[in-house]
């Protein structure tokens, strides 16, 4: 899937060290505070340490499906090749949500609660 | 808020349905001219004017002279939370007369030049449409995915309470759905839209206007042609505290801190309270709002609408004219139009008997990543 076709980023957007990092290397980066170690997606500040700097940090991509949704209609034309699709909100393992693609996995066998993990290569 | 410090005393509505033709300013100048006449005032007696929304030229084309415009826009917490912007206004000297205005013409497809464009860029909530979750469906069903499977709501139940709205709107020539009944197998076999939603767990985009005058108790008093109800209480929440406790999807958004706060200041319960108009543009609205309120165990919003608790019969009589679902999509005045109706006496077939309490809710708002981020409560009395 091409995510740049459906929403290009927009110039200076924060989050793009992690777009570019999985695009280019497939490595998969989170914010981390360097005060508490929380971490975070999007970018953003740490809620309890506001000003502490936050940093871009590898990490396994793997969590659990928290809740999901299956599109049957496309709301674009960009999309409309692939529907039925599925948007699972994983939650991570450190910690933050991450909205998703899932593949791999029929929709009607998706379940919340499942654990999943990036696709790389 | 002092409770019933601020009084309602001009309702002006447009014609609430699909593809009206009309531009939005439009909307709003038949809407105030109905306001005005509601009230027995005259236009030049307004001197604070809030809009829903952003629109450069109302004034100018609507030929008000207030003290101030401004522009509110919180999603579908907008309207309640431009009735405590007016009370703000009202109560520290700066208007005596607010007009709380909203018209919108989705389903007409606007107007350039009338600010009223519905782009992919307002129906998208920032990284998530990169990968293809667009549009307000999504965002709710998601929540929507979390009850059932955390507490075992069904098809069926979401269902339960498309029927429940519509069997309202049905006898409500205000609706778009009036006359056209549904039944549950209906709904189970309109066509899957975003799952769990079906189209018949959807609301509608509606054309229409609405313009409400506030001020003062007191000076309601004043106006003789009036008939006031008044805002016993209000409140606020958002749901962003809860992105940042990572516990979103539980929460329809963050109904806890608006309706204690609001409550509190009415200094009533929620036994008190005779029928409930929430903000539902989606079937999981009512049974999460109904949860969240506390007219229900937590997961037991479903089987209280299957057994009819939001009927004219039933524990709190809610959503009385369909809806957003059933009856139109006004945004956010859509449930205080119709608490008004009801506090009035003035909602027809399905009035509820002696109502004196109303509970309003206003929720959305694409604050990024989702549209459920805001929410407004008000409490309205027939008396002050």
């Amino acid at each position: 899937m091409n995510t740049d076709s459906i929403a290009p980023l927009v110039k200076g957007d924060p989050d793009a060290p992690f777009w570019e990092a999985w695009t280019k290397n497939q490595q998969f980066l989170l914010q981390r505070c360097a005060i508490c170690g929380r971490h975070e997606w999007p970018a953003t500040c740490c809620v309890e340490h506001g000003l502490a700097p936050m940093s871009w940090i590898e990490t396994p991509g793997a969590g659990v499906v928290d809740t999901y949704t299956i599109f049957h209609r496309a709301y674009i034309k960009e999309l409309a090749s692939e529907i039925p699709y599925t948007v699972a909100v994983v939650r991570l393992d450190e910690g933050p949500y991450f909205h998703t693609r899932l593949v791999d996995v029929p929709p009607d066998a998706v379940r919340s609660g499942m654990r999943v993990r990036v696709r790389r290569g | 808020m002092k409770p019933g410090s601020i009084a309602i005393v001009g309702m002006g509505l447009t014609q609430q349905g699909r593809g009206l033709g009309s531009i939005e300013v439009e909307l709003r100048r038949q809407a105030l001219e109905r306001a005005l006449a509601d009230a027995g005032l005259e236009r030049d007696a307004i001197d604070g004017y809030i809009l829903a929304s952003h629109e450069r030229e109302d004034l100018r084309y609507l030929g008000l002279s207030p003290n101030f415009s401004w522009p509110v826009q919180t999603g579908g917490a907008t309207a309640p939370s431009s009735f405590i912007m007016a009370a703000g206004a009202i109560l520290s000297g700066q208007a005596e007369i607010v007009a709380c205005a909203y018209g919108m013409a989705p389903s007409s497809g606007g107007m350039p030049g009338f600010g009223a464009k519905t782009s992919f860029g307002s129906l998208a909530y920032g990284y998530p449409a990169r990968v293809g979750m667009i549009g307000a469906a999504s965002a709710h069903a998601l929540h929507a995915r979390w009850h059932m499977d955390h507490y075992g709501t069904t098809s069926r139940h979401l269902g339960a309470v498309a029927v429940q709205l519509r069997n309202h709107a049905v006898k409500r020539p205000d609706a778009i759905t009036f006359g056209q009944p549904i039944t549950l197998e209906e709904h189970l076999a309109s066509p899957m839209v975003v799952d769990p939603f079906r189209m018949l767990d959807c609301c509608r985009d509606t054309d229409g206007g609405a313009v409400f005058l506030l001020t003062s108790a007191e000076r309601a008093r004043s106006l003789p042609h009036a008939r006031p109800i008044y805002i016993r209480g209000a409140g606020t929440g958002h749901n962003i505290g809860n992105w940042h406790k990572r516990d979103v999807y539980a929460h329809h958004d963050a109904i806890a801190p608006a309706a204690a706060r609001a409550f509190a200041q009415a200094g009533v319960s929620l036994d008190d309270i005779d029928t409930a108009q929430f903000y539902d543009p989606f079937t999981i609205s009512v049974i999460m709002q109904l949860e969240h309120y506390g007219f229900c165990k937590p997961g037991q919003g479903g089987p209280f609408v299957q057994d009819g608790g939001i009927g004219l019969d039933g524990r709190i009589p809610a959503n009385t004219g369909g809806g957003q679902i059933s009856g139109f999509y006004a945004a956010g005045f859509t449930p205080i139009i119709e608490a008004t109706k009801q506090l009035r006496g003035e909602a027809g077939a399905t009035q509820v008997k002696d109502a004196e309490l109303a509970l309003v809710s206003g929720h959305g708002l694409n604050g990024g990543v989702q549209n459920t981020w805001s929410h407004a409560t008000l409490i309205l009395g027939a008396e002050a």
